[in-house]
């Protein structure tokens, strides 16, 4: 059912055209103006338009053409095809070798619609609020060029139709991340948080990357409409290497390179240092939308999930644990965007433990709700920020509620999304994961994994309740705790940035109608409409149906749908969770830090928990001490023996002092002296004579039998240094028994090599010489071996 | 003292090394570009004597033996005529420029 659509390549094209004029055309320009910069409206002026251009673009194709698509396949009914195609446009063969053919093409559909929508509507709110917020800044164009290629390569990565294409928007978001982390790099901690999280993702790239080679090994295809073919579902599902399919190998290390973009454990550590970036930069980017990048591409994968339970149990797991120990580490933070940071590592690992369990539509939801309602809390934090004259510090705040009422409102709202409170946004997606963890039951997985999960999230859930309450009530309520200085400077922010934060509010209240939860009548009939469900079935493949296919009509299919009554429990459940975390956190931290927590975190155990939680669980210590001490190890060794010994010195040096000397001694022959050259020459000439005219002449000889010798001469020297015309004159004798008396003579005849043959007396000794006489000059030489005839009959017994 | 009427071969061998010798000396031991040239000269008509002498001394009746060493002979003569005519006219001209012909100053092309 795929369509051609001639109109994709834009919307990636837009920003990128647009960086493109920031960073290079309009810094060029301005001199022509007579300024030394351009323009701040000009800068920013392009980097809106641009992304809203994208926006409006995509809202236009997502609207028109791919919803009349949708409603043809929707109208199908039981009749339709699994998967529906979408909007799809071929560039050109961008690379052509052998089996391997990676065509620069885009593809539209329900999933990349949804993503699409939320980074460029998003995206553009950030954009309108870095106005505000980046006002006066010395890099003003360079952060506008940044956030456009940024968002240019996020639409790449989710148009991309092939996974090479994705991986180019891959690589171009991480590139973006760590320009605009280190973006203030005249502070060393901002540049060196930029190169840890360009480390971190490298190490998941990499792993992605080989992912890629495995699977091109494995179905020799890149393309994804190749992938879902059955040809290479069968490929896939072969065993590999130590049991399992190789199917698990590729999801596995798929995962790899999510959880480097995604934050998750090992690879999270970078995402809190992340925020020494701009705040705009740490709501468009590590919040909203390329720290998703990790869910959806396991959701574009998804049909490679669906053959290995393993992989995604190991996803859900990794996910779960992360959503744990991320909420507990926000427990002890003090800085305002570190508590964020730590929690979308947080609701990242909620999303993981969605797609991983199968739930898959739950997973894109809550990506959905968390970009809403994550990004305004970043931008609620810089509005903060940029009131408190730039400190994070939530100790020193306290109060601002009587300051600054739209982020205050709006900074509320958010909170009670992501506590997961009815009726906002965050309620719905949270509980369709946990009720999605909750039924997780593939093929293999055992009875408790689900309730584990179910489990490990609804303990990260209290978790995300109480400390979003912590922050609000450390930040908003009590009294205001900051000195004199800050206080004279407090205000609410100018519109340009709390307009988008009451957007994103708007859209966090509403935004949970698209993900109701799947209850269902007595006909089997859902009551409440579940839109997204819907929407994305086209493109992503069923877990349930999936499995069914993989068991083979076997038993264990999941029960992907629980009962009503079920549902309801899990949703009341997760409300009442969310209440217990936000009144907990009102009683402690209502009237500003609590004393109590205070004076517990100082003594006992309670100060070994603290300082644990405080440091991370020690993480980045331990990478610190296990990875990067040996790696530096290593690399210091291999500095001195290998680069500085062996090829500096040795090599280069070496050869450098080899030739020196070398040629030194070779400068003695050239001296411009004609007399040595002659000398030179003569003695040359008079040692090549002497060698030539001296012949040597010997023999060769061999036992025939018992007392029989064959021998025979060798003047090969001197037949080719004189030629066969003097040595044809040449008379040979052999005296064969020392007696100084010729016994054999023959005249030498090239032509005809000779053999002697002499019979001894018996073993032993003898002494043979043979004598050559040059006819032309009556010369003689004459050679004398000692020769030994064995015993042959003592030896071998046989003649 | 058949060496003093009975001439062999080997008499001509002797004057040829003889000649040759003086010649080596002569380009070894010389600065003077030209008599450096003689000396190549009297060398190459020592070459010639030995080519001449083993052309009567050995070829006997094969003609065609003998003339191709006297052939060799006069070939040797008309490059030698050809070489004094270039070397003396370099020698000419290098004691024109430098006011000189000694060959160990003349070592513009050292290194």
């Amino acid at each position: 059912m795929q369509k051609t659509n001639n109109l994709l390549f834009l919307i990636p094209l837009l920003p990128l055209a647009g960086a493109f004029l920031n960073l290079f055309v309009w810094r060029l320009l301005a001199p022509l103006t007579g300024k030394y910069r351009q323009s701040d409206s000009l800068t920013h002026t392009t980097a809106i338009a641009s992304v809203l251009g994208a926006f409006g673009l995509a809202c236009y194709l997502v609207g028109v053409p791919l919803w009349k698509q949708y409603s043809a396949w929707h109208a199908l009914g039981d009749a339709r095809p699994e998967t529906m195609g979408g909007l799809h446009q071929h560039l050109w063969t961008w690379i052509e070798v052998g089996s391997l053919k990676i065509d620069l093409a885009f593809r539209l559909d329900t999933l990349t619609a949804v993503m699409l929508l939320v980074i460029t509507g998003i995206g553009s709110l950030i954009h309108i609020y870095s106005v505000g917020y980046m006002h006066g800044e010395k890099r003003y164009p360079a952060f506008f060029g940044y956030l456009n290629l940024f968002t240019g390569m996020m639409l790449i990565l989710v148009l991309g139709d092939s996974l090479p294409i994705m991986f180019i928007g891959w690589e171009g978001v991480g590139l973006c991340s760590y320009l605009l982390i280190g973006f203030w790099f005249e502070e060393t901690a901002n540049a060196d948080a930029g190169r840890k999280a360009f480390v971190a993702n490298r190490v998941g790239d990499f792993a992605f990357l080989l992912g890629i080679c495995l699977l091109f090994y494995a179905t020799g295809s890149v393309d994804f409409a190749d992938l879902q073919r059955p040809e290479s579902i069968d490929a896939l599902k072969e065993v590999f290497w130590g049991g399992e399919r190789m199917g698990f190998y590729i999801a596995l290390l798929f995962f790899i390179g999510a959880c480097g973009k995604s934050a998750q454990i090992p690879l999270y550590v970078w995402l809190p240092d992340a925020m020494a970036g701009p705040t705009p930069v740490s709501a468009l980017i590590h919040a909203a939308t390329m720290v998703t990048a990790g869910v959806y591409m396991i959701v574009r994968m998804s049909f490679l999930y669906a053959h290995s339970t393993t992989a995604m149990a190991i996803v859900a797991v990794v996910g779960a644990l992360t959503a744990l120990f991320a909420a507990i580490m926000a427990f002890a933070q003090t800085d305002l965007k570190k508590v964020l940071a730590y929690s979308t590592v947080s609701q990242l690992g909620f999303m993981f433990v969605g797609v991983g369990v199968g739930a898959y539509t739950a997973g894109v939801f809550h990506l959905i709700t968390h970009a809403f309602f994550k990004a305004g809390l970043f931008l609620a934090a810089g509005s903060v920020m940029h009131a408190m004259s730039g400190s994070g510090d939530i100790m020193k705040m306290g109060g601002l509620r009587k300051y600054m009422p739209r982020t205050r409102w709006s900074f509320l709202i958010y909170c009670v999304a992501i506590a997961g409170i009815f009726p906002f946004s965050g309620f719905f997606s949270k509980d369709e994961i946990l009720a999605g963890a909750f039924g997780a039951g593939a093929e293999g997985w055992g009875p408790v994994l689900g309730k584990f999960l179910w489990a490990t999230l609804s303990i990260a859930a209290l978790g995300t309740a109480f400390y979003m309450f912590r922050l609000y009530f450390l930040v908003f309520g009590g009294e205001l705790r900051c000195d004199e200085e800050t206080k004279s400077h407090i205000h609410e922010s100018p519109y340009s940035m709390t307009v988008p934060l009451m957007i994103l509010a708007a859209f966090t209240c509403v935004i949970g109608v698209i993900g109701f939860p799947h209850l269902l009548d007595d006909k089997k009939e859902l009551i409440l409409p579940t839109y997204l469900h819907d929407w994305l079935s086209s493109t992503v493949v069923d877990f349930g149906r999936e499995s069914l296919l993989m068991a083979n009509g076997t038993s264990s299919i999941p029960e992907s749908h629980l009962s009503n009554t079920l549902t309801i429990g899990l949703m009341i459940g997760a409300f009442a969770i969310g209440l217990i975390g936000i009144f907990t956190a009102k009683a402690i931290y209502g009237r500003g830090p609590s004393e109590k927590v205070a004076a517990m975190c100082e003594t006992g155990n309670g100060k070994a928990i603290h300082n644990v939680v405080l440091n991370k669980f020690y993480v980045d210590e331990l990478y610190e001490w296990s990875l990067y001490r040996f790696f530096r190890g290593a690399a210091k060794t291999l500095h001195e023996v290998v680069d500085r010994f062996l090829i500096d010195g040795l090599v280069v040096n070496g050869s450098a002092w080899l030739i020196d000397r070398g040629s030194r001694g070779l400068q003695l022959f050239q001296n411009g002296q004609l007399h040595r050259y002659l000398v030179g020459v003569v003695v040359g000439g008079a040692l090549i004579f002497y060698f030539a005219s001296s012949p040597k002449v010997s023999f060769d000889y061999k036992q025939l039998n018992a007392n029989e010798v064959e021998f025979t001469p060798d003047f090969s020297s001197l037949t080719t240094i004189r030629g066969g015309l003097d040595a044809k004159g040449a008379t040979i004798t052999f005296d064969l028994d020392s007696d100084g008396e010729a016994d054999f003579t023959s005249e030498y005849h090239p032509q005809k090599p000779m053999k002697v043959k002499w019979t001894f007396g018996g073993a032993g000794k003898y002494k043979v010489s043979m004598t050559m006489t040059d006819a032309v000059f009556d010369e003689k030489y004459s050679v004398t071996r000692t020769i030994t005839v064995k015993d042959l009959a003592v030896k071998g017994g046989v003649k | 003292m058949s060496v003093f009427y009975d001439i062999t071969v080997s008499h001509f061998l002797v004057l040829a090394a003889a000649l040759f010798t003086v010649g080596i000396a002569g380009v070894l031991l010389r600065r003077n570009a030209l008599i450096v040239m003689m000396s190549i000269e009297l060398m190459l008509n020592a070459a010639n004597i030995t080519v001449l002498a083993f052309s009567r001394g050995f070829a006997g009746n094969n003609h065609e033996a003998a003339y191709q060493g006297q052939a060799f002979a006069l070939t040797v003569i008309a490059i030698a005529a050809a070489e004094a005519a270039v070397g003396l006219a370099i020698v000419v001209t290098v004691f024109r420029t430098r006011r000189h012909s000694d060959i160990d100053r003349l070592t513009m092309l050292k290194n």
